[in-house]
């Protein structure tokens, strides 16, 4: 088990070296989980990890990565409070999705968590008004290129970003999880039928607890960039833990409701690696009840491609072929996107119009 | 050891593989195959501890050169991760120290970060914050050749305590500011300037000694000054309200939002023992004369009834 990976999950192990700290706290702020690394520092009670016995080196950084966390949850929060302001008039379930989701429900990794925007779900027919609500409250479409935005109009399951003419705070304004064109897809109708009131945000709504995960997991699994695989398989881990104390069958749940909408592929490879980066303990019972489990022959490819770009992307613990499973994973994210016909146009287009970008730049 | 002990191939070979150095309040592993690098860092970073120990650096960052045949680049990497689109090679030293910057300014949350220059004597500092044009570093640089003990050129560290920290590094000069101060000052130490920057022409100057003996204690702070040079401009400074001054140092913090509340706490701390001033000029001898009256080397503390304003008269505060 990774080092960082194990003082995350508190697992016990032999004290830490000055360079393994080095290390080590450069691999969590390379993967947005340094404040969460100085969560579970200070709550440890295991005396190599206890809040005295840090190196001063250490804590401070540490301790900056909270005042950074800090800041995210506020601006989050006040987010918040400016969307339900923009959308009071319209009559639709506004539903959080990922991070917003799990701080909206106040779960405990929220709190030590960073923020890059805001997603939300609404039924594809409001998708006008709430649009046009958000952008009379400040909300404006980010630059894009005609392509771009009849691209994302056409074939995407969100808008093209939105971002706030004062604050610069990024909105995602989706109407399905996945895009309608991609090989694995499901639409937006069941989940938001079964999203729940928020709690302590009553304006909102957040997915089913099951449909979180799946949600989680599908976009971990359909992504393109290696940037934060380890600090999204972390959240998926909290997501499970959260809900198994409410309810053991939480697993089955998720499973079931998988295999019902599709994607239990994606499902599928969000359990097998949990397991072998942060849950050991995790029975295999779940992951061999995903109906569409890959062959044993992808398996172990998509194996090569994870285990490389859900790592920290950190020289210190890099393995060999990373930037070839990186390059992997993005035509897979693509391939997964759009069929062929529409994929090598796509492909050609972007990489003559970035080409001109470096020309000029 | 200090870095002007080691003999420049022997930085070299050091710096090809990480080199360790004491930048108070923080330490700074670098690590470059570049010439100008190990030749600038010799230079700038004499008077600076090499940290022997096996310590953890603060900033891990290192200047690698890229597309050796066609329009050389420069890439500037924290934590092995570049933050900034590459620029050409020669600035290659140039882009090193704007990037420590952005590292002090986005992972040292203890501190409240101010884009400003900090001045001191007796352990009496002055804020003067940042805004282009104004001329801060050139005056920042000459009052440095005057005895003043350098702080900071770009960073104004505020601590818990309300307290300016002293980050002495290299003084960036642009354009005429370069010959003017090589002019001035024979024995100012300064690097080959880069060309072409966004900046125009840049240039560093070796911080003073002085600046680096003092660098352990923290100051208190005694004035906010938000200079502004003026061509042919008579000395002017005028008192501004303090609240006038709050606002206008918020708009320049690097990290204000992220401190909220604490941010604005320490900074109205800050303010409130301050005497704010807006000083015009035009000349440096002119500029250096009023600063000194604010805080005579003679005296420990800052005496409101000895500014001069205009035409040498005194002001009453």
């Amino acid at each position: 088990m990774l080092t960082l990976c194990q003082v995350l999950t508190q697992k016990t192990g032999p004290k830490l070296s000055i360079n393994e700290w080095d290390s080590l706290v450069r691999q969590a702020r390379k993967s947005l989980l340094l404040a969460q690394l100085a969560e579970t520092a200070q709550s440890s009670e295991t005396t190599q990890l206890g809040g005295n016995g840090l190196p001063p080196q250490v804590s401070r950084h540490l301790a900056s990565a909270r005042t950074l966390a800090n800041a995210h949850q506020r601006a989050v929060k006040w987010e918040f409070d400016r969307i339900e302001s923009a959308l009071l008039s319209v009559n639709t379930k506004i539903i959080l999705l990922k991070g917003a989701a799990y701080l909206s429900q106040q779960m405990p990794h929220a709190q030590h968590r960073l923020y890059g925007d805001i997603d939300i779900l609404v039924q594809s027919d409001q998708l006008e008004v709430v649009e046009e609500r958000l952008k009379w409250a400040g909300w404006a479409t980010t630059q894009h290129s005609a392509y771009d935005e009849k691209y994302y109009r056409r074939w995407m399951h969100e808008i093209p970003p939105l971002q706030h003419a004062k604050r610069a705070s990024n909105l995602d304004l989706h109407h399905r999880i996945l895009p309608p064109t991609a090989r694995i897809t499901v639409a937006g109708e069941p989940l938001i039928e079964n999203a729940v009131q928020s709690k302590h945000y009553p304006f909102f709504h957040t997915l089913a607890p099951a449909d979180q995960w799946l949600h989680s997991a599908a976009h971990l699994f359909c992504e393109g960039e290696a940037d934060h695989g380890l600090r999204d398989l972390f959240d998926l881990l909290q997501l499970a833990q959260h809900f198994l104390n409410i309810d053991p069958n939480y697993l089955h749940q998720v499973v079931n409701r998988s295999n019902q909408l599709g994607t239990s592929r994606l499902t599928h490879y969000a359990l097998r690696y949990i397991k072998y980066f942060l849950w050991p303990e995790l029975s295999d019972e779940h992951a061999n009840a995903c109906m569409d489990k890959p062959h044993h022959l992808l398996s172990a490819l998509m194996d090569k491609i994870f285990i490389r770009t859900l790592r920290p992307q950190h020289l210190s613990t890099q393995l060999p072929g990373t930037r070839a499973a990186a390059k992997l994973l993005y035509f897979r994210s693509h391939y997964l996107r759009m069929p062929w016909k529409l994929l090598i146009p796509h492909l050609i287009k972007k990489s003559l119009s970035q080409d001109k970008a470096a020309a000029v730049g | 050891m200090i870095v002007a002990e080691h003999s420049l191939s022997q930085l070299s070979s050091a710096l090809a593989t990480g080199l360790t150095i004491d930048t108070f309040p923080f330490t700074t592993r670098v690590t470059s195959q570049c010439s100008r690098m190990a030749i600038n860092l010799h230079q700038m970073y004499g008077d600076f501890e090499v940290s022997q120990t096996n310590q953890m650096p603060d900033f891990d960052v290192s200047i690698k050169h890229h597309r050796r045949w066609y329009k050389p680049q420069a890439q500037f990497y924290f934590d092995d991760y570049p933050p900034f689109v590459p620029l050409p090679a020669a600035q290659d030293y140039a882009m090193f120290e704007w990037g420590l910057n952005w590292c002090y300014a986005n992972h040292a949350n203890e501190y409240l970060i101010l884009h400003a220059a900090v001045i001191a004597r007796n352990q009496q500092a002055i804020i003067m914050p940042g805004f282009p044009g104004a001329g801060k570093s050139t005056l920042t640089c000459e009052l440095m050749f005057n005895q003043w003990q350098l702080l900071s050129d770009e960073l104004a560290l505020i601590n818990p305590k309300n307290q300016l920290i002293a980050a002495p590094r290299p003084v960036s000069l642009k354009n005429q500011s370069i010959d003017i101060i090589q002019q001035r000052h024979s024995s100012a130490i300064i690097t080959e300037p880069a060309k072409d920057t966004n900046k125009g022409t840049v240039a560093h100057v070796k911080p003073s000694q002085q600046s680096l003996n003092s660098q352990q204690a923290p100051c208190t702070p005694a004035a906010i000054v938000f200079p502004k040079y003026e061509n042919q401009q008579a000395l002017q400074a005028n008192e501004i309200d303090p609240a006038e001054a709050l606002v206008t140092m918020a708009e320049q913090g690097f990290n204000y939002h992220l401190l909220g509340e604490i941010a604005f706490d320490r900074l109205s701390a800050v303010v409130d023992n301050c005497q704010c001033y807006r000083l015009c000029y035009s000349s440096l001898d002119e500029a250096v004369e009023w600063f000194d009256s604010l805080l005579p080397s003679s005296e420990p503390r800052l005496t409101a009834t000895k500014v001069l304003g205009k035409n040498g008269k005194q002001l009453s505060c």
